[in-house]
């Protein structure tokens, strides 16, 4: 197994190639200011030490703080179209309603709000209005909005409702960015709602983001799939942190793992870290029911996530924009 | 301590001193306090009175949101139906509330009766029924008064509205009302059976929502201080620290752990206020 980490630092960028658990080699080039540059400035260096001439590298293993830096320093964000399946309720507190101010201002597009969702046991919360979606979704596209988040209540039990509603957009707006909230939250419909739409605000970013990371590794010669730290200690294959680039939100932690050589193998692997990241959560989390508990048809929404039963990770996300009590 | 306006600061701090009145029971009170926001945005605003200046027929509406936490977080609160089910129970009764108070203190459904109040344009009464937040119905004072236990309203967002017109008990009353509330989703907003306020002034837990107010606020300024929350609430009421612990991890929270745990190491703090109802009577008086 040869793998090699990076971790894009705010001033350098560390590099390390491991081999079977050990670290062979570590490099560091300054940080350059579109990321990309110090990392294929590393990768090209490591490569001129001639020790992977003719040797296979598993896999890239890159962690970076570049998206968690948009949002807190309000750049490179997309305006994203809020679509909200739960009419009647939460008529009175929609998508938004606890951002701070000057980050609303910037990703808020609009808002739609539509009957549909689920109750806690399965059944029909209220049917899914589909003429209101596509309708939706027409007034988005005159709008020239194309990062939309979907939300529906209780859809971490069933998530039909978010993923109709997201082929009924994607019909009228074929290249839409489209984030499902039940991709990334557990219960709490604001809390896993604002995780989507912050995602969704990363969609132009992230494609470009990750672009570049593998065009780096390109460039530099290295043939080897990229991986992406994840804040929950795993690393996710570069399409899907690409399509949910909030896991990577306060992966610090984990890039210093990168980093030191501790750099994991995709998601779902390695079941010890996985199930050490729950034995932190839990404590949490006990009073929640794990996913599934309830019945529904919620499948997995990605592959880690069949490894994880309980969800976590969103949960940073929520925080950012959740300033109040909780 | 007659009437007073309830300021936007104080309904911040009531959200937080209701959760920890709630002692982990009544659900969060973050999604009621966002539609408090809300209709003091629109400019509305809301008063407070004592029991004590309730005249004894004053006719007082009891709110109470019903069900299970865990569904309140993805229905959301929404203020137009709690004030639905008081617009519901002076409809069936025919007679128009002259004051709002809640039936539990404690977590949320510790200021959902600003939001009624805040529509009917009543003050809100310095009192609820528990000082805390118990489950179930015949667990409130009115309960141990033996006051009379219905009608009740129970009101769902879709449009979706029950009256429970007599029940022999309150033991029933929580049946009756709690399969209604299964039915709807468990969740829905109540209006309990209404008090005259003779009835308040005998059977209320008092000066709940001023205590509620004060501990909120005695925790937010020890957060702006960076200061310890659970000092600042010991300062501000008879509070008692039981035991202090650490839990590293969700195994460690077994009974045996605990007990573990509260012979020794530091930690997070746990503190318990003793919950009896000359406690909470002294405070508001």
């Amino acid at each position: 197994m040869r793998r090699i980490g990076i971790d894009v630092g705010g001033t350098n960028t560390d590099a390390v190639l491991i081999e079977d658990g050990k670290v062979v080699r570590a490099m560091k080039a300054p940080t350059s200011e579109d990321v990309t540059t110090g990392i294929l400035a590393s990768l090209q260096s490591l490569g001129s030490t001639g020790l992977l001439k003719d040797k296979k590298v598993d896999g890239v293993m890159i962690g970076t703080t570049h998206f968690i830096n948009a949002v807190v320093q309000r750049r490179h964000l997309t305006k994203v179209a809020a679509l909200r399946l739960g009419m009647p309720a939460t008529a009175t507190l929609p998508p938004f309603c606890d951002w701070p101010e000057d980050l609303a201002a910037l990703v808020r597009g609009g808002v739609w709000m539509v009957e549909g969702g689920h109750e806690y046991d399965g059944r029909l919360f209220m049917p899914l209005d589909e003429g209101a979606v596509t309708k939706a979704a027409a007034e988005m596209k005159a709008a020239g909005l194309k990062a939309v988040g979907i939300s529906s209540i209780f859809s971490p039990l069933d998530s039909s409702h978010e993923r109709r509603a997201a082929e009924l957009v994607a019909k009228v707006i074929p290249d839409a960015a489209i984030t499902c909230s039940s991709d990334l939250g557990r219960i709490g419909l604001l809390e896993r709602e604002n995780a989507g739409l912050l995602n969704a605000a990363l969609s132009d970013l992230s494609r470009e983001t990750i672009a570049a990371f593998e065009k780096a590794i390109r460039d530099s010669g290295i043939a080897a799939p990229l991986f992406i730290t994840q804040n929950d200690g795993t690393v996710a294959e570069a399409g899907l942190a690409r399509r949910l680039p909030v896991y990577s939100f306060a992966s610090g932690r984990h890039q210093l793992d990168a980093r030191g050589g501790l750099s994991l193998g995709p998601a779902g692997r390695d079941g010890d870290r996985c199930r050490r990241h729950h034995d932190r959560c839990r404590s949490a989390q006990a009073r929640l029911p794990a996913r599934g508990q309830f019945g529904g048809e919620g499948g997995p929404a990605c592959a880690r996530s069949s490894a994880c039963p309980i969800f976590c990770r969103s949960d940073w996300a929520a925080a950012v924009t959740s300033s109040s009590i909780r | 301590m007659g009437r007073r306006e309830i300021t936007e600061d104080d309904i911040e701090s009531l959200a937080v001193g209701a959760w920890v009145l709630g002692t982990g029971g009544g659900g969060n009170p973050y999604l009621s306090l966002l539609n408090a926001r809300l209709l003091y945005r629109e400019g509305k605003r809301v008063q407070l009175i004592a029991a004590e200046d309730l005249a004894d027929d004053a006719y007082v509406a009891v709110i109470a949101g019903m069900g299970a936490p865990l569904v309140g977080i993805e229905r959301l609160t929404d203020h137009r139906v709690f004030t639905r089910a008081a617009r519901l129970m002076e409809e069936h009764t025919r007679r128009k509330f002259d004051a709002v108070m809640a039936m539990e203190i404690g977590g949320g459904n510790g200021v959902r009766p600003l939001l009624v109040a805040a529509n009917l344009g009543v003050p809100v009464v310095d009192s609820d029924t528990m000082g805390r937040a118990y489950p179930e119905a015949q667990m409130t004072s009115v309960a141990v008064g033996d006051l009379q236990p219905y009608p009740m309203t129970v009101v769902d967002v879709r449009g979706l509205e029950s009256v429970v017109d007599r029940v022999p008990s309150w033991k029933w009353a929580e049946r009756v009302g709690r399969k209604i509330v299964v039915e709807y989703g468990s969740t829905a907003s109540t209006c309990q059976p209404p008090r005259s306020g003779a009835e308040v002034k005998k059977w209320g837990i008092h000066g709940t929502t001023t205590k509620a107010i004060a501990i909120g606020h005695a925790v937010r300024e020890a957060q702006r201080r960076h200061d310890d929350p659970v000092a600042a609430i010991l300062a501000v009421e008879p509070g008692k620290i039981l035991f202090t612990a650490r839990w590293s991890t969700w195994r460690a929270a077994s009974p045996k752990a605990i007990c573990a745990a509260s012979r020794g190491s530091t930690g997070s703090t746990i503190i318990a206020a003793p919950p009896s109802p000359s406690t909470s009577r002294t405070n508001g008086s």
